[in-house]
């Protein structure tokens, strides 16, 4: 298994586009957290407003930045495999299916969990110096909302993951995370105002973006807690909504992995 | 010593049965050859053997199956596409890669890249690579574990005449030093310098397997040639012994059912001078086009009825019971050179599994 492992260490390391994805990622979310920093650089930054500069508004986005990146990195993971033909390498230097894929997701689970927290470090170093001030980092919502920000983003990149392997087209894989999150979802919120839709109109916090979305909550109590009644009902607390956003992702992971075991390569 | 051994290889796409309860053994210390029509199931069969494609049957090397290999590419190599790389991935990376999942050090990365002649280009990227150069960091791959097996799909193509003859040479050293090489090629006359020995599919079914010359023997028939300024008594001396003696346009006459010392008694009896006698034998090409004929997937029809050659044509020779045929059928040829494979004899392999440097690529243009 550690073999494994160190191959696609290696694999993922010797990409540029891992590291392009990365740093774009990074960037943009340091710029959005720069921008809020320096919109606020006169007032005095509250914990709840610091979870936002330090997670690049991720709550407010239908696209986080670091996390669509890492989504893309992680669909990379596979689709590159099969667009190029190199899973006939992957398969015969390592010709144990389960320990490819499990190697996959610790990989590009750690690699996402790394650019989450050096972004969070990063939107707080240039939130901080913008605004003039040193943000709240684990105080109060901020801390909450950081570690679900962490667990969000590494979610993201398994759920590119899953994508690369059942699609093994990184076109259609990209595609299809970008319109599920800015066109499939709002759309559904959009229709389930409709009174004929009220009996499932609370389902819509748990389609999986809204959902992984609520994890770098911080404005929002009823997100945060749970409990208060929205528009759409009842609004899940921000673990449920992570465990929702986590079982969306396995859902699509295990078929995924099923597939790749079955296929041939 | 390893040996491959693959039993009742099968894999169907949907209706179509691609290979069909195929079992054939590889032999180590020899160079074994791959050869089927295109369309025969050849890259199927490989992918088959390294657990890549899903199917029935089983292959193991040196009594393990390939997914029970914990470092795969220090007992088997397997180049089974040619510039199957990430193309931005350098090639000393890609290699890295694969060292990396099988405890194989970095200087031996560098040492294979030498001995592929890609040394230079190292730290390229493989999309600026020659189908040549991507042939060579296949062979790289394959070669990085130092296995004990080698199979190899098509190792040839998009190789200069350099580079063909050094594959050649390489991989007859390799299999001189008693190790497995398996190699497909649709190249016969490369395949007739290379193989040592043969297994031949048409249309996922086994053919023959055995050695180069015994195929050809069985494949086809022994002619002798006959030159003489008296056709005439020679003819009729032939037919009254029931030989089948045809003249050609040039002159000499073909004749078959008896070896050349039959037909020089025949000829000496009948008091006919003759200008030449000897004995012709079918090239590989020639065996091969006879023993799969009717065996080809996907035939071209050129200005005509495609000849019915007949894959029935297994004689036995290495043919498993229940397998084609063993009806012999006469060879359909006619002149030609002396058999390829005779050529053979004189290419003795190094004694070395690394007999000397690869040759320098010189594709360095497309850096």
């Amino acid at each position: 298994m550690i073999d494994a492992v160190r191959y696609e260490w290696v694999r993922i390391r010797t990409l540029r586009s891992t590291y392009w994805l990365t740093g774009l990622g990074l960037l943009l979310s340091a710029v959005i957290a720069g921008i809020i920093g320096w919109v606020m650089r006169d007032d005095s930054i509250s914990a709840a407003w610091s979870g936002v500069i330090l997670t690049g508004g991720s709550a407010f986005s239908p696209l986080p930045f670091t996390a669509v990146f890492m989504g893309i990195v992680g669909i990379f993971s596979f689709g590159h495999e099969f667009r190029h033909g190199t899973i006939l390498a992957t398969l015969t230097a390592v010709p144990r299916r389960s320990f490819v894929v499990v190697a996959k997701c610790l990989v590009i689970a750690a690699w996402s969990f790394v650019v989450a927290v050096v972004g969070v470090g990063l939107n707080w170093t240039v939130g901080s110096v913008v605004a003039g001030e040193s943000l709240p980092l684990v105080r109060g919502v901020a801390g909450a909302a950081v570690v679900g920000f962490v667990c969000f983003v590494v979610l993201w990149g398994l759920l590119g993951l899953g994508l690369g392997s059942l699609l093994r087209n990184v076109p259609a894989a990209v595609v299809l995370l970008l319109v599920f999150p800015l066109i499939v979802e709002p759309l559904i919120g959009t229709l389930a105002m409709l009174d004929a839709l009220e009996p499932i109109r609370e389902a819509v916090h748990y389609l999986p973006f809204t959902a992984g979305n609520a994890m770098s909550e911080s404005l929002d109590p009823a997100a945060i807690s749970g409990g208060t009644t929205s528009p759409f009902g009842d609004t899940p607390s921000r673990l449920v909504s992570g465990l929702t956003f986590t079982a969306w992702v396995a859902a699509l992971l295990v078929p995924a992995i099923a597939l790749f075991h079955k296929r041939d390569s | 010593m390893a040996r491959i051994e693959a039993v009742n290889l099968t894999k169907r796409f949907g209706a179509k049965l691609a290979v069909n309860s195929l079992s054939f053994t590889v032999e180590p210390g020899v160079v074994t050859g791959f050869l089927g029509p295109n369309g025969a199931g050849k890259s199927t069969t490989m992918r088959l053997m390294l657990g890549l494609t899903h199917g029935e049957g089983t292959t193991t090397f040196d009594g393990k199956h390939f997914r029970e290999l914990r470092h795969p590419m220090r007992h088997v190599g397997a180049v089974l596409e040619a510039k199957a790389f990430h193309p931005t991935r350098t090639a000393r990376n890609h290699l890295l890669m694969l060292a990396a999942a099988n405890g194989i050090p970095t200087s031996r990365v560098d040492e294979v890249l030498e001995y592929v002649g890609l040394a230079e280009v190292s730290r390229k990227r493989p999309k600026t690579f020659s189908l040549g150069m991507g042939q060579r960091l296949g062979l790289a791959c394959a070669l990085l574990g130092d296995p004990h097996t080698l199979i190899l799909d098509e190792p040839a193509n998009g190789l200069d005449p350099q580079g063909i003859n050094w594959l050649r040479e390489f991989l007859k050293s390799y299999a001189a030093s008693g190790r497995t090489v398996f190699v497909s090629s649709h190249l016969l006359s490369e395949m007739a310098l290379m193989a040592d020995r043969l297994v031949v599919i048409g249309r996922g079914r086994l053919i023959a397997s055995g050695s180069v010359d015994e195929f050809v023997r069985s494949v086809t028939e022994v002619s002798v040639v006959v030159r003489t300024p008296q056709p005439e008594p020679l003819l009729d001396a032939l037919h009254r012994a029931q030989l089948r003696a045809v003249p050609q346009p040039d002159g000499a006459i073909v004749v078959t059912g008896a070896d050349q010392a039959r037909v020089g008694e025949l000829a000496f009896t009948a008091g006919v001078m003759l200008h030449e006698l000897s004995t012709k034998s079918a090239t590989l090409e020639e065996a091969f086009l006879e023993a799969t004929g009717a065996a080809q997937e996907f035939v071209a029809q050129l200005g005509g009825e495609h000849s019915p050659g007949s894959v029935e044509a297994g004689s036995g020779w290495g043919v498993p019971a229940g397998g084609p045929g063993a009806v012999p059928r006469p060879a359909a040829h006619g002149g030609g050179p002396q058999a390829a494979a005779g050529s053979r004899a004189g290419v003795s392999p190094p004694p070395a599994v690394r007999p000397a440097k690869g040759p320098k690529h010189r594709a360095g243009g497309r850096r």
